[in-house]
């Protein structure tokens, strides 16, 4: 089956379509407001006239693309491409600002590549093993996950962790608005029928990062022109050494780990695990106060992260038919209508198109890093446009990206409004980050806590009583405490 | 404003959400006998952010007043930007995505780029080429319908 397989995919139309899929993912993924899944619907139909193993291959390759693309706006521009680069912001934009935005995307490819590789393997060895953990997991521990991963506000919210707190309530609030989850009562609608289906994160997203930095610009005018000198660009390789690769591989192992732990687990998505491996990456540092000022360690966290999601979200996919995010649900489309279903018996009936998949998935990987470093002297071109050019060509693409999420004017004007919302944010000196995991991690924390306690029938209990949900909780009540032992013993040595 | 007022004005707009979020948060009926109902969680968060803010409010109080921080931007790029941003969003769909996005950006890079810079012809093709270049890709490469606004194609 395995020697099938590969000579499915090796074949010329194969191969293309895979590079071609990879490309525009890259291009999908890069561009704020477009997005992977997005890749994935628009060429779903195409893939349906296809060989089997041919229009899986393309699809394999946009979802690979389009998740390793958006690291090159989140350094180059500081606009995360996608939501799961947001932490690549916070390292790779200062690494820009440095003059070195050839060594922040080398690396970031890199770890990338790495990470892709490290979930991939997962996906192949070991899947059937890790897929029975999936079924551990009720919403109890997705409700604890979720707290959990809110307290990563605290840690992330720079000097004033109050403003953090309240920017992180005020995203959960956001996520309130539409119909709730489980019942599916109407909240905070206002009678306006648009909000029924509530705010989209890309709106949020491209909002709060890409029209509060364009307005910003305005007010700043003069301050773009001198920002424009042209940035010094060297890099062999990747900008890495062997030896500094080698000295990140706990950093990189970790983040993979982590990455690859919230893919299998479905419906969280790449942008907690690019943020918990970020955070992870800090706390444990020796050197936590450089984060946040453009240190390689940051950047490898998120986009080992978030390309390690990829290979996890495959799993539940192959081994249950369990689509963890709505990228890999088209993708469970895409197989559905080759006959291909996905369950346990998936390698009995169709093995040698799981194989295919494996293969088509590392050479998609490798395909990407041949790619974006071929590719990554014309990206840190784009530093080199003036601001003045830039910035509004961003911003076309932004309001491109918000209508079409729902091809929906309604979406544009939110777009804008909050992007003033993010300025109000700025200049009260409130961070917007914690906003955005708000209101990422709004609906799961309510959606699964409402769900737990219906399961046990109103009792608190079934938080502490269930294991791992308790061994979750307790990490969330340390991590709050050792950040604001932090903060006290900062304080006081101050 | 001073960092201090900064921080109380910032307070108050929270606890005025936060208590705006509970009353909207106390029409909302229980709909399913076993379970808390869609008015729990926005009244947890809401309380949450009345404490936060008020927490806020207490320490901001207790603050030392500060330095009164003088606006050094550029007030007219910034609302000159909003206006255009708004006129932009508003024309979008029923005068069309090509025609609106060309005089955006013109408008908007004539905004942003300083007068001494300003290369008036390379600023045109920009607009131009650049919507329309966005048109085609994604109306006939990736059948992504855009709003056609006046012109029927």
């Amino acid at each position: 089956m395995v020697l099938e397989a590969f000579s499915m995919i090796f074949t010329p139309v194969c191969l293309v379509l895979i590079l071609v899929g990879v490309i525009i993912g890259i291009i999908f993924g890069s561009i704020p407001g477009l997005s992977a899944t997005m890749a994935l619907v628009l060429f779903l139909p195409m893939s349906f006239g296809m060989d089997p193993m041919n229009g899986i291959a393309l699809l394999v390759g946009l979802y690979l693309g389009g998740i390793s693309g958006g690291l090159i706006s989140a350094i180059l521009l500081k606009i995360p491409g996608t939501p799961s680069s947001i932490a690549t912001v916070f390292d790779g934009g200062p690494m820009a600002d440095k003059g070195e935005a050839g060594k922040a995307l080398g690396v970031g490819i890199l770890t990338s590549f790495i990470g892709g590789l490290i979930s991939i393997f997962a996906l192949m060895f070991i899947s059937p093993s890790l897929a029975k953990v999936t079924l551990m997991f009720t919403s109890a521990e997705y409700f604890a996950i979720a707290v959990f991963s809110l307290t990563i506000i605290a840690s992330l919210s720079g000097n004033s962790m109050l403003s953090g707190i309240l920017s992180g309530f005020f995203g959960i609030a956001l996520a309130l608005v539409g119909i709730a989850p489980v019942d599916g009562v109407r909240r905070f609608t206002f009678g306006q029928s648009q909000l029924y289906g509530g705010f989209d994160t890309v709106v949020i997203l491209i909002g709060v990062f890409a029209v509060t930095d364009i307005i910003v610009a305005g007010f700043n005018r003069k301050g773009i022109v001198s920002n424009a000198e042209k940035t010094p660009y060297n890099l062999r390789g990747f900008g890495i050494s062997v030896k500094e690769l080698l000295s990140q591989w706990f950093n990189i192992l970790r983040s993979a780990l982590i990455g690859l732990g919230i893919g299998i687990l479905p419906g969280i998505g790449g942008s907690t695990s690019s943020l918990l491996a970020y955070t992870a990456a800090k706390n444990g540092s020796k050197h936590p106060e450089k984060f946040g000022t453009g240190i390689v360690d940051g950047v490898i966290a998120s986009e080992t992260a978030n390309n390690a999601v990829l290979g996890g979200s495959l799993i539940p996919l192959i081994t249950m038919g369990i689509p963890g995010n709505v990228a890999t649900a088209i993708f469970l489309g895409g197989l559905t209508i080759h006959g291909i279903s996905p369950g346990p018996l998936i390698f009995q009936k169709s093995g040698q198109y799981v194989y295919g998949i494996f293969i088509a998935l590392l050479v998609a990987n490798v395909f990407m890093i041949i790619c974006e470093r071929a590719g990554l002297r014309i990206f840190v071109k784009l530093l080199d446009i003036p601001k003045y050019i830039l910035l509004p060509i961003v911003m076309v693409c932004c309001v491109l990206g918000a209508y079409c999420a729902n091809f929906r004017v309604f979406d544009v004007w939110c777009v804008l409004l909050f992007g003033l919302l993010g300025l109000l944010f700025k200049t009260m000196k409130i961070p917007s980050t914690p906003l955005i995991i708000g209101f990422i991690l709004g609906s799961m924390t309510e959606e699964n806590l409402r769900q737990a306690l219906m399961q046990s029938g109103g009792s608190w209990m079934i938080f502490v009583t269930r294991p791992l949900s308790l061994i979750f909780l307790l990490i969330a009540c340390f991590s709050v405490v050792m950040t604001l032992k932090k903060r006290v013993t900062g304080a006081k040595a101050n | 404003m001073t960092e201090k007022n900064k921080s109380i004005f910032i307070s108050l707009l929270f606890m005025a959400f936060g208590a705006f979020v509970f009353l909207q948060s106390l029409s909302i009926n229980r709909m399913m006998q076993n379970d808390v109902g869609s008015a729990f969680f926005p009244k947890v968060v809401a309380v949450c952010i009345i404490v936060t803010a008020a927490f806020k409010l207490v320490l901001s109080l207790r603050g030392a007043q500060g330095e009164t921080q003088a606006f050094k931007g550029d007030l007219l790029g910034g609302w000159l930007t909003v206006l255009l941003l708004a006129a932009y969003v508003l024309l979008f769909n029923s005068v069309g995505f090509i025609l609106t996005t060309a005089v955006y950006l013109f408008l908007q890079m004539l905004i942003l780029c300083p007068r001494e810079l300003r290369k008036i012809p390379l600023l045109t093709v920009i607009s131009v080429v650049t919507p329309l270049l966005i048109y085609t890709l994604f109306v006939y490469a990736i059948s992504m319908p855009l709003p056609k606004g006046l012109f029927g194609f």
